[in-house]
């Protein structure tokens, strides 16, 4: 600290700005800190998958499309119960978000469901004896494939990836920029400051004004009522998207208890040393 | 001025700024955050913005049914005679403004050729719910008296089964909300799927064609087609002038 006092005013705006900017810190600490822990988590989207029923209701969706294909194709309406399962698509499923993730496909891998068509195929004609063609029958496993792997896959994901990936790389590395200026701006506020009482009252600022960011944007998610009201042609997938902004909301909510604790905390302990500051200087 | 002195100016704790400046703060941090992502946000929420709707997405898979089969000679007031140019027979004729013109999806009628076994619903629009249900009018062709081509998809295994009886001179009857409609059929052919010159859908005269996957009774998807075309026998005619 400098020998020579600032004047008051300036000392206030000074610490002021600073306190503004340690505040921006915060509130993009809270947004990129939920983006990762949600959006860019893995886990996170399993976990939303299971507690939507997305595996249940997927399934159900492959199995109507594929059902349709029955109608056209003369084999039994439910040739396709007999494989099509929870099973099959959770695990293609959790294979296709561990490659999206690892940025190794965009695309859900067939070949299981291809294998399992086959044979079950092959059975079916042997025990119903009739007439086949095997171009045909080629050309009903590639369709089926295609609905299969169509309705599992996520709509426009392929080319989302790009983008996906490069925030997935970048994010941490922002986190941790904000963290070390946020550090730095904490010191130079906290050092700066002979009576620790003015330090924690900018700290307080900078709290109080990321709360009421994160308040602003979880109360417009939980008012806008989330996802509800989006367009997509899959029930399984609008009911996951809905479970997974439910929890991006959460999460908002989380940080803006948080950062009211603090502020509370902080009003708190200001109240303290000014107290003491003042019992000090003798007031 | 000591530090002793200068802190004695401060004497009550707190005071307004503690409000205020979170306030001003949580302004302060949307303006900023606005004008350093406003290129890019804009775009962005205009894009998300057309995936949302007013309200929440109807996932039913039934559908809307506005078939009310016409009894001959009992719709009076949307009906009147007419003599034909040509014909001898009176003509009846519809108000454009009578006939309730279906929507993607709906129900509007049933289709019936008693030669082959063929009896099921007719909706407008070949997609799954209608081929699922029965037989669907490809949605760029006409409707039964607008004096188009009606092209009709069904599939081979289900509904569309029985065209593989079809014969020229059997008679397929089309009944909807605003009238019964008769075609007969002239010919049946075998085209390859893709081969969009087995039909005319900009033909100025009303003519029925029926398609579906062949061979029948096979498994797997085929790559041929079986169309039976039919011509308009009789039935009521739209009278598009009302408008």
């Amino acid at each position: 600290m400098s020998k020579k006092p600032m004047s008051s005013r300036v000392r206030d705006i000074v610490f002021g700005i600073l306190s503004f900017f340690l505040s921006l810190l915060f509130t993009l600490f809270s947004f990129i800190l939920v983006i990762e822990s949600t959006l860019m988590n893995k886990n996170a989207w399993i976990d939303n998958m299971n507690r939507s029923n997305y595996f249940i209701d997927k399934t159900d969706e492959v199995r109507d499309k594929l059902k349709d294909l029955t109608y056209a194709s003369g084999i039994k309406e439910d040739f396709f119960d007999g494989f099509v399962d929870e099973i099959l698509v959770t695990e293609d499923t959790y294979n296709y978000i561990e490659g999206y993730f690892e940025g190794t496909t965009t695309v859900i891998d067939g070949t299981a469901f291809r294998q399992k068509m086959s044979v079950a195929l092959d059975e079916y004609v042997k025990k119903t004896n009739q007439k086949v063609d095997s171009e045909q029958i080629s050309e009903l496993i590639k369709q089926a494939e295609h609905i299969y792997t169509a309705t599992v896959a996520f709509v426009g994901f392929g080319s989302l990836s790009v983008y996906f990936l490069a925030a997935k790389k970048v994010l941490p590395l922002v986190l941790t920029g904000i963290i070390i200026l946020s550090l730095g701006l904490i010191a130079v506020l906290f050092f700066c400051n002979k009576w620790k009482h003015r330090a924690i009252k900018y700290f307080y600022y900078a709290t109080g004004g990321a709360f009421l960011a994160n308040l602003a944007l979880s109360l417009f998610l939980s008012i806008s009522g989330g996802a509800k009201n989006i367009k997509l042609d899959s029930r399984s997938v609008y009911n996951f998207v809905v479970s997974f902004v439910n929890s991006v909301n959460l999460s908002f909510w989380i940080c803006t208890a948080l950062f009211l604790l603090f502020s509370v905390a902080l009003y708190f302990v200001y109240l303290r040393l000014f107290k003491n500051a003042s019992k000090r200087s003798g007031i | 001025m000591s530090e002793h002195r200068r802190h004695r100016h401060n004497k009550k704790a707190g005071g307004k700024s503690f409000v205020i400046l979170p306030i001003i703060f949580f302004i302060g941090i949307f303006t900023v955050l606005y004008v350093a992502l406003a290129p890019t946000f804009d775009p962005l929420a205009s894009a998300v913005g057309t995936l949302f709707s007013d309200a929440e997405k109807d996932y039913s898979t039934s559908y809307k049914n506005i078939f009310v089969p016409v009894i001959e000679e009992t719709t009076v007031s949307a009906e009147t005679d007419k003599k034909g140019e040509s014909s001898e027979t009176p003509q009846k004729t519809v108000d454009v403004e009578e006939v309730e013109f279906p929507n993607y999806g709906n129900q509007f009628g049933d289709i019936r050729i008693p030669g082959c076994g063929v009896d099921c619903p007719l909706f407008l629009g070949d997609g799954d719910i209608a081929l699922r249900n029965g037989a669907g009018i490809y949605y760029g062709s006409g409707i039964p008296g607008y004096g188009k081509t009606i092209l009709v998809a069904g599939h081979n295994n289900t509904f569309f089964n029985g065209l593989k009886n079809a014969e020229p001179g059997q008679e397929i009857y089309v009944r909807t909300s605003y009238g019964n409609f008769v075609y007969t059929v002239r010919e049946t052919a075998v085209v390859e799927a893709l081969d969009v010159t087995a039909y005319d859908l900009a033909a100025d005269e009303e003519s029925l064609i029926l398609y579906t996957c062949y061979p029948f009774d096979e498994i797997g998807l085929t790559t041929k087609r079986f169309f039976v075309y039919a011509d308009f026998t009789s039935g009521v005619v739209i009278d598009k002038d009302a408008e």
